[in-house]
């Protein structure tokens, strides 16, 4: 596969003012300012294929918009190698910039004072735009953003919402080769997060752009992407495929069956011992109640024939820890699983 | 080259007409900017009320001064005035969006916001210097000449604001105090530089050399001084100045780059 994008070893630190409480201690910071060092990102190496959708999930402060921003260009980075599409981000910041299209969820792209519409066509001047990739991006635009009631509004009278997919529709606008989406679903209602979503697939799938999205919402990542980056304190902890990812870190499955008479506590223990060869473990046996854990994604067929064995069943479920419950187990781990 | 004055023609253009379309704005900005020069103007005459000269100019030829400075401080807020916001978008990292666009980045800022009161400084800064060279009865070629003058001196103040501008790279504040500088002694550029301790005197001309758009160009068509180099003092520092300001708007976004948000 062509790549898109490669870092190797990429660093970034800088530093930060370190700020004494008080007026007093502001005073004191004028004359001399003590600083800290912030390790914003270390050793980082990963590069994607053309096409490939890429998600970039970790904590706050975990390094995401720093990455983000070095591979735009707006930073320079203190160390490691960087190429997107064939260039050096902060060397030739502003030829890659007619390529790439870059969405900051938490800040608005688009020109304050000018109308929706009248920025669209700027962006058509500014990114030499071809009339039929604009029409076919812009009509996709309105149809799934259902931007057509905003295109007269400037763009400071928008909400936060209509900013949003505003903002998108114009990052796009050029179906670049990659697209860079910082937070794209940031503060919006459930309803609009999937209409970006979808128009993000869309076009995606339309033009072949090259996705990499950071985000809270791991939705928008298990409906976009197909590959997953975890960083942790600047560091990347994960990258694999989002099955990979749940096959090492979802390591329970559980079987919950309700039983049609209080479990005895004996029975229990010697479904216990049968499923030991199979991989499962009762976890939980009490008043109606049976969990069983196991590993193997196939077990659950003859666990589950076990199980009706020795109880009278009125009830079973399957359950699988969502990758949401993964990545805040992670992220609550102080020390992390390499 | 072309493409990009097609951008940024475009941009203008839609800015300008976004703002125009507040038309109680641009009426208060209109009033504002020109109550503002009526209130020096008054200044003005009460100084000439102690003195009949100053430096040997006479109240009628220090309205040509007050005309051309404000012309050119009008053209430089109608073309360039968003550099005054260069300050808050450094504290608020809202500089990233500048620099994802593919075009010159420090253009394509200054000609996204014109301001409206720009167009007060411009019509009083006419009426002004048209008063003065009606009044003394001055030859065709001096009118000709103003429009020379006047956009050297927009692009000499812009290009002062963005040196200062890109010192808050380095040394980030919350405030555009550091604009103020440049702002202020702009004002104080508008009276015979002769006035002024001679350190003054020259570092308008030299420094900070208003004294190309203002001084100069008024001395000249007023026989006070002969050297052609008066009239074309104020392009050739243009094109110098407007260099400068882009080497010290580089050197700035390099700051920026290296420290993050």
């Amino acid at each position: 596969m062509e790549s898109a994008l490669a870092v190797e070893n990429l660093s970034k630190s800088y530093q930060r003012r370190l700020r004494q409480p008080g007026l007093l201690g502001a005073v004191k910071g004028l004359l001399a300012s003590q600083f800290e060092q912030i390790q914003a990102v270390q050793g980082l190496s990963f590069s994607i294929g053309r096409g490939e959708k890429v998600g970039l999930i970790g904590e706050n402060g975990a390094g995401k918009s720093t990455t983000l921003k070095m591979l735009t260009g707006i930073i320079v980075p203190t160390g490691g190698r960087l190429e997107v599409l064939g260039r050096v981000p902060w060397k030739e910041r502003r030829q890659l910039a007619l390529n790439i299209g870059v969405v900051f969820g938490q800040r608005p792209q688009l020109l304050w004072d000018i109308p929706v519409q009248e920025t669209f066509e700027l962006l058509k001047t500014m990114y030499r735009i071809p009339e039929d990739v604009y029409q076919a991006v812009y009509g996709e635009a309105l149809r799934r953003l259902g931007l057509g009631p905003l295109l007269g509004t400037p763009v400071r009278h928008l909400s936060l919402g209509q900013r949003m997919r505003c903002d998108l529709a114009a990052a796009l606008l050029h179906a670049p080769a990659i697209a860079f989406l910082d937070e794209p679903t940031i503060g919006l209602d459930l309803s609009v997060k999937e209409q970006v979503r979808e128009f993000i697939t869309d076009i995606q799938a339309k033009f072949g752009i090259t996705l990499l999205i950071t985000t809270h919402d791991l939705k928008d990542i298990t409906e976009t992407c197909d590959r997953l980056l975890l960083l942790d304190k600047g560091r990347l902890l994960f990258d694999g495929s989002i099955r990979a990812f749940e096959q090492k870190y979802a390591s329970d499955r559980r079987i919950v069956a309700e039983t049609h008479k209080p479990v005895d506590p004996s029975a229990a223990q010697s479904l216990s011992r049968d499923i030991g060869n199979s991989g499962g473990k009762v976890v939980e046996a009490g008043g109606h109640r049976l969990v069983v854990e196991y590993r193997e994604e196939g077990a659950a067929p003859t666990l589950i024939q076990l199980i009706l064995q020795q109880f009278q069943v009125v009830d079973i479920n399957l359950e699988k820890t969502d990758i949401e419950t993964i990545v805040t187990r992670i992220y609550r781990q102080p020390s992390l699983p390499e | 080259m072309r493409d990009s004055l097609r951008i940024y023609w475009a941009t203008f253009t839609a800015s300008l007409q976004a703002k125009l379309e507040y038309k109680l704005d641009f009426v208060l900005g209109l009033l504002t900017s020109s109550m503002l020069q009526l209130a020096a103007l008054g200044f003005l005459w009460v100084i000439f009320h102690q003195t009949s000269n100053l430096e040997g100019w006479s109240q009628v030829q220090v309205l040509f001064l007050f005309g051309l400075t404000a012309m050119s401080l009008g053209i430089s807020e109608l073309f360039f005035n968003h550099i005054w916001m260069v300050p808050y978008y450094i504290v608020m990292g809202d500089l990233d969006r500048l620099l994802v666009y593919p075009v010159p980045s420090l253009p394509f800022l200054l000609i996204s916001r014109p301001e409206l009161h720009s167009f007060g400084n411009l019509l009083t800064g006419l009426v002004l210097a048209a008063v003065s060279l009606l009044a003394l009865h001055m030859p065709w070629w001096d009118w000709a000449l103003v429009p020379l003058w006047v956009l050297s001196g927009g692009v000499i103040y812009m290009s002062a604001l963005v040196v200062f501008c890109s010192l808050s790279f380095k040394f980030v504040g919350p405030y555009s105090y550091t604009l103020m500088i440049p702002h202020t002694l702009l004002q104080a550029s508008r009276y015979p530089l002769g006035i002024y301790p001679g350190w003054v005197h020259y570092g308008l001309l030299v420094l900070l050399p208003y004294g190309a758009f203002n001084y100069l160009p008024a001395g000249w068509v007023f026989g006070k001084m002969v050297s052609p180099g008066c009239v074309l003092a104020a392009p050739l520092v243009a094109v110098f100045s407007a260099a400068l300001a882009q080497a010290a708007w580089d050197w700035g976004l390099k700051q920026y780059q290296s420290t993050g948000s």
